[in-house]
């Protein structure tokens, strides 16, 4: 094959593929058939392109041909491209045709998988549909829609023409080609009809309108759906369309500080504060003294009442001043016989004695309380507490509230208390503080224990036991202050009805208790309850501690026993005995002898004991209930009784063991009884305390006090021995057989 | 004579006072306690050491109450500033310390 065959074959090729480019949708058609026109054409289009050179073998045409308007169609060719070139063999000797024709070199080859888009899939597709309606009126179409490119089909007609097996073109066209030969036969043979003639452009003019008429029929109806990007509607959920959102918070508060800091400022600024602490430190201390003195709310408000007015102060000075001129000059007569009077006929009644009623005092506000304990005030001997509550054994009536009074009397003032308090509840017992003569300690008939500061305005207890805790099951019969510790706390006992002996120490704000004691008596219950044998517990009356020795202490009951104890143990008792068959009311030592007590009891009797012994020295009936008696302070051997029918009743041992010295009626009424009795400390008074709230002053004539006077000759016995040499001698004919007994009357005619 | 007593006098006055004292404190009781501990912690473990006490006392703070506080101390200062409410303490400390602490 020579060379310029293969060469316009390629030509044709590329001519054919610019062309497809722009071509129109479903004009496949008339651009084959162009290109096959332009074979025929393209030797001639060289020669007519160039018409000053005109090479010899150009065909010669007339004028009327030349003007002959032929339409041109663009294409892209390598004129000056060599037909027959030959290169020299050195080899040979002679020129010999080159091989290599091609007049370009394959550089790359890319496959394109690009379909045009006039090419594309659903065009096609479309376009096989159709086909099938079309099939009989236009076969072209059929060949045109078979899977074939254009540029396929050209390489086929080339290789028609051409010797296959060139290497350019991909195999599987050449293996369509075969599928397709038939076909490009009879396509052939038409435009072979058609090609040489000059009704080219017609005809092809008349295919392109038949194929747009076509084409527009493809185009209308159907449009196939997007198969890319493709969803359909019932699949779509909503969109959720995301927004930006802000929110903005107030912004934290602020403020402004401005200071500025020297040293003098720091100084300034540490003794204001210093002073300030200082004040209230002060204030605090007040307010200490204001909370122990008014603690509720209601008495202050009364205090504040008081005090605001210092006017009224001064009045009540005054009126209380007053009382005492006008009570002075009334009782005159009493206070002159407090002082000077003694009874000028003791003188002629031999030993026997008599009492002077001096002042009855009654607080009209209690008088059907009974007095239930007296007390003298340590710092002044014309003073004296009382306390007045429902007596032991005699509840409260139900229609009268239970209250109790604390009282202080002074002698001065016989008509009104100096100090009322009211409690709440009966008062059963007190006691001064002996060093601390404004401290009172109280015992209440529910139990409780108190303490009152007698000096300060408040009538609020300072020390109160807590209901709950510590304070007694049972009524308080008797309190005792004791010496003060070592390091100066102030400490008390208590005996009460629960059989428990408690030691109060005065803490800073509290009291603190401490159980010294409890009566245990060594009886068999006669009733048990339950099978359970509960001991019996002795309900103590009174307590009376050991003059010298302070550890020790005796305690009497209600069931009559006498249980001598030591503070130091708690389980053991140093001595308990029967004294009595019905309940002790007083157990008093002697003043002079601290070995010799007398006890006195509701079974009418009085009883002299001496110590370690369980036997009495002596016994004194009164037929009488007792309820107190006590040991003059001024004779060792004199000792005071009270009975519940209103007498007082005096012994005097050194004169008569067996007979009164004195037996005075106080009232006559007989729905009195006394209750207590109380000895002054300095003054020979005693005050009796009855059940109507009445207190008698009584003055003892000087019978009922002698005192032993030193003989005028031999030595120099101090008063105290003597009363001592007194009592032993008086008891010593009581004692046991195998001390000498001396005759009562022997006693009698010494003095 | 009366002269030199009452000189001797004024002196034994002169106390040096070094309890810590809260000048102005609007902080919550609790806090104010906290605040106070952690200023004599740091003032008594750094002795003249400003720096190292008002930085100590910051970082502290600042662990404690949460970020961006300030501390001064000093002998001497002046000082005005914007705080967030209820985190100002200003004190004095040692007798002879101005501290202030506040949260921006």
């Amino acid at each position: 094959m020579p060379p310029k065959l293969d060469q316009t074959a390629k030509k044709a090729t590329r001519l054919s593929l610019s062309q497809s480019g722009q071509k129109k949708p479903f004009n496949k058609e008339p651009s084959r058939r162009q290109v096959k026109i332009a074979k025929p054409v393209d030797d001639v289009n060289g020669v007519q392109s160039n018409e000053s050179i005109r090479p010899d073998d150009q065909l010669k045409l007339t004028e009327e041909e030349l003007d002959e308007a032929i339409s041109n169609v663009l294409q892209v060719t390598e004129p000056p491209e060599l037909t027959a070139r030959v290169s020299y063999s050195y080899r040979d000797g002679s020129f010999v045709p080159y091989k290599n024709v091609l007049p370009f070199i394959t550089l790359i080859e890319l496959k394109s998988t690009l379909i045009h888009r006039q090419f594309a899939e659903n065009d096609i597709e479309i376009a096989l549909e159709e086909v099938k309606e079309e099939i009989d009126h236009n076969k072209e179409d059929l060949v045109s829609d078979t899977d074939e490119n254009v540029d396929g089909r050209v390489q086929e007609e080339v290789e028609e023409g051409e010797s296959e097996g060139e290497g350019d073109f991909p195999n599987e066209e050449g293996d369509q080609g075969e599928g397709g030969e038939e076909v490009d036969e009879e396509k052939t043979s038409k435009p072979k009809a058609t090609s040489d003639s000059d009704e080219e452009a017609p005809v092809a003019i008349q295919e392109e309108s038949a194929t747009n008429s076509s084409a527009k029929k493809r185009n209308a109806p159907k449009k196939l759906m997007n198969q890319f990007n493709f969803f359909e509607r019932c699949a779509l959920t909503e969109e959720i369309i995301l927004r930006e959102k802000e929110v903005q918070t107030t912004p934290p508060t602020k403020n402004d500080f401005c200071t500025y800091v020297t040293q003098w400022i720091i100084y300034d600024a540490y003794n204001e504060d210093f002073s300030k602490q200082q004040e209230e430190k002060e204030k605090e201390k007040k307010d200490k003294i204001a909370v122990h003195a008014s603690k509720k709310s209601v008495n202050k408000k009364k205090q504040n009442d008081v005090t605001e007015d210092q006017t009224e102060k001064n009045m009540l000075i005054t009126a209380k001043f007053l009382e005492r001129i006008i009570n002075l000059n009334t009782m005159d007569a009493i206070a002159q016989d407090f002082r000077y009077y003694e009874d000028p006929s003791d003188q002629f009644r031999g030993r026997d004695g008599t009492l002077l009623p001096l002042w009855t005092m009654t607080y009209d506000k209690a008088d059907n309380l009974y007095v239930t304990d007296i007390s003298w005030s340590p710092d002044y001997f014309d003073m004296f507490a009382v306390t007045l509550g429902t007596s032991q054994g005699h509840l409260p009536l139900t229609d009268s509230p239970d209250v109790g009074y604390v009282c202080l009397w002074s002698l001065k003032n016989p008509s009104y208390p100096e100090y009322i308090n009211q409690t709440h509840c009966g008062a059963m017992c007190l006691d001064f503080h002996r060093n601390h003569g404004f401290l009172l300690a109280v015992g209440f008939h529910d139990g409780h224990l108190a303490v009152y500061n007698v000096s300060l305005p408040t009538k609020e207890a300072q020390y109160m036991t807590d209901a709950v805790n510590t304070k007694h099951m049972a009524c308080v019969r008797q309190v005792v202050w004791v010496k003060d510790l070592p390091d100066g706390e102030l400490n008390f006992y208590s005996i009460s009805e629960d059989g428990t002996v408690c030691n109060w120490l005065l803490m800073q704000s509290e009291m603190s208790k401490t159980i010294i004691v409890t009566l245990v008596l060594d009886i068999e219950p006669q009733i048990t309850l339950g099978g359970i044998s509960e001991t019996l517990i002795g309900r103590g009356t009174t307590i009376a501690f050991h003059p010298e020795n302070s550890g020790i202490y005796l305690v009497g009951t209600n069931e009559g026993y006498i249980f001598k104890c030591n503070t130091e143990w708690s389980s053991f008792f140093m001595q308990k005995f029967k004294a009595h068959e019905m309940s002790v009311y007083r157990i008093d030592y002697n003043k002079y002898d601290p070995n010799i007590y007398l006890s006195c009891s509701g079974d009418c009797t009085v009883k002299v004991w001496e110590d370690k012994s369980d036997i009495p020295l002596l016994i004194f009936d009164l037929m009488w209930s007792v309820s107190d008696a006590l040991w003059s302070p001024f004779s060792s051997t004199v000792f005071g009784v009270i009975t519940e029918d209103c007498d007082v009743v005096f012994y005097d041992l050194d004169a008569d063991k067996y007979k009164n010295i004195c037996r005075q009626p106080i009232q006559p009424e007989s729905q009195y009884q006394l209750t207590k009795l109380a000895f002054n400390w300095r003054m020979p008074v005693i005050i009796v305390g009855s059940s109507k709230s009445t207190i008698v002053a009584l003055k003892m004539s000087p019978n009922l006090r002698l005192i032993m006077k030193p003989p005028k000759k031999g030595k120099h016995y101090t008063t105290q021995m003597l009363e001592l040499e007194k009592l032993h001698k008086a008891l010593d004919s009581t004692r046991e057989p195998d001390t000498l007994v001396v005759p009562a009357d022997d006693d009698t005619t010494d003095s | 004579m009366e002269e030199f007593a009452d000189a001797k006098e004024d002196e034994n006055k002169k106390i040096v006072h070094t309890y810590p004292l809260v000048q102005a404190c609007d902080m919550s009781e609790e806090m104010k306690a906290e605040t106070v501990e952690v200023i004599i912690t740091a003032c008594e473990k750094y002795g003249t050491d400003y720096f190292a006490a008002a930085k100590t006392v910051k970082q502290m703070l600042d662990k404690k109450f949460g970020p961006q506080w300030n501390a001064v101390v000093g002998e001497a200062f002046g000082i005005q500033i914007t705080y967030q409410t209820n985190t100002l303490m200003y004190m004095f400390f040692g007798g002879n310390l101005g501290i202030c602490a506040w949260k921006i």
